[in-house]
């Protein structure tokens, strides 16, 4: 998928790579730090089930409904994060706020050096291969 | 407060956003192709409800999970994976001759093996309203109990003075 950051300023979001997008499509923005965190999340609970089925050895069967109640757990958790993303209902674990500035800006400048792609890593998810 | 997000559309080298009030001035922004992100949204939600269709399985016919269903989860695991790295690749193209739409029962998702979930009613049936009663009388009960505690100290003082009569 082509990703691009963005800033926001006055009603209008300014991309590090308008490259990737045609003109008139239609695009969705997240905030980076809300998109983060349930990115993060969703890695963390990939990497508990990891963990989780490396704790088990191959010939312990009678471990495995143990196991399965625990990674039963975690998908729940991924399924939470995913649902997240398009639901209505308040998140539970958002609990910052801000406060609205009326002052006006100064006008919008953009920094040069516009050219930071996105990575998984850039968000603090390290995919172990 | 719910996540916030917003749709856009592109005009140019700019982004002209439909909910411009969610967003501060300067704020960082991830921009996803709206069209492949929902089709990325709705693969993972895909895998997901597999693996809950494999427990809804197993727990309506009271089958125990065996190892090959772990491993079966555990593929599809990897196939979340997979997405979730590929996210950020330019280089990847979404699929987007199909989109799946979860018409799953919400009850499926629903985790039935928490002992808290089965005997909630009891649990907290049993859980008393505090009162300032109720505090008043627990702080007699510590005073009580100290007391007692104090006199059995003295007793045992008395009783060494005794024997060191003795």
């Amino acid at each position: 998928m082509k990703v691009s950051q963005g800033v926001f300023f006055g009603r209008k979001v300014y991309l590090y790579h308008p490259e990737y997008f045609n003109e008139h499509e239609e695009v969705i923005i997240f905030t980076r730090e809300e998109f983060r965190r349930m990115y993060q999340s969703m890695s963390a609970q990939m990497e508990q089930i990891n963990r989780t089925y490396l704790t088990l050895d191959p010939g312990e069967e009678w471990r495995v409904i143990g196991v399965w109640f625990k990674i039963m757990e975690s998908i729940h958790r991924l399924n939470l994060n995913l649902d997240d993303i398009f639901s209505n209902k308040p998140l539970q674990t958002y609990l910052d706020t801000y406060i609205h500035d009326t002052i006006d800006s100064p006008p919008m400048v953009l920094p040069s050096s516009l050219n930071e792609v996105v990575t998984p890593e850039s968000l603090g998810v390290n995919w172990s291969r | 407060m719910k996540m916030r997000y917003s749709y856009g559309i592109v005009q140019g080298k700019k982004i002209i956003t439909y909910q411009p009030h969610l967003f501060q001035n300067y704020q960082d922004l991830l921009v996803f192709p709206a069209e492949d992100f929902r089709k990325w949204h709705s693969q993972i939600n895909e895998y997901l409800d597999g693996v809950y269709q494999v427990n809804a399985h197993k727990q309506e016919k009271k089958i125990p999970v065996g190892g090959d269903d772990l491993n079966l989860v555990l593929g599809v695991l990897c196939e979340i994976t997979l997405e979730m790295e590929e996210l950020f690749n330019p280089a990847k193209e979404t699929d987007n001759t199909y989109y799946y739409i979860s018409n799953m029962d919400e009850d499926y998702k629903k985790i039935k093996t928490t002992f808290y979930g089965r005997y909630r009613y009891k649990i907290e049936r049993k859980t008393l309203h505090i009162t300032p009663e109720l505090k008043y009388q627990h702080i007699l009960e510590i005073v009580e109990y100290a007391h007692k505690l104090w006199g059995q100290n003295n007793r045992s003082l008395k009783m060494n003075m005794v024997s060191r009569k003795e």
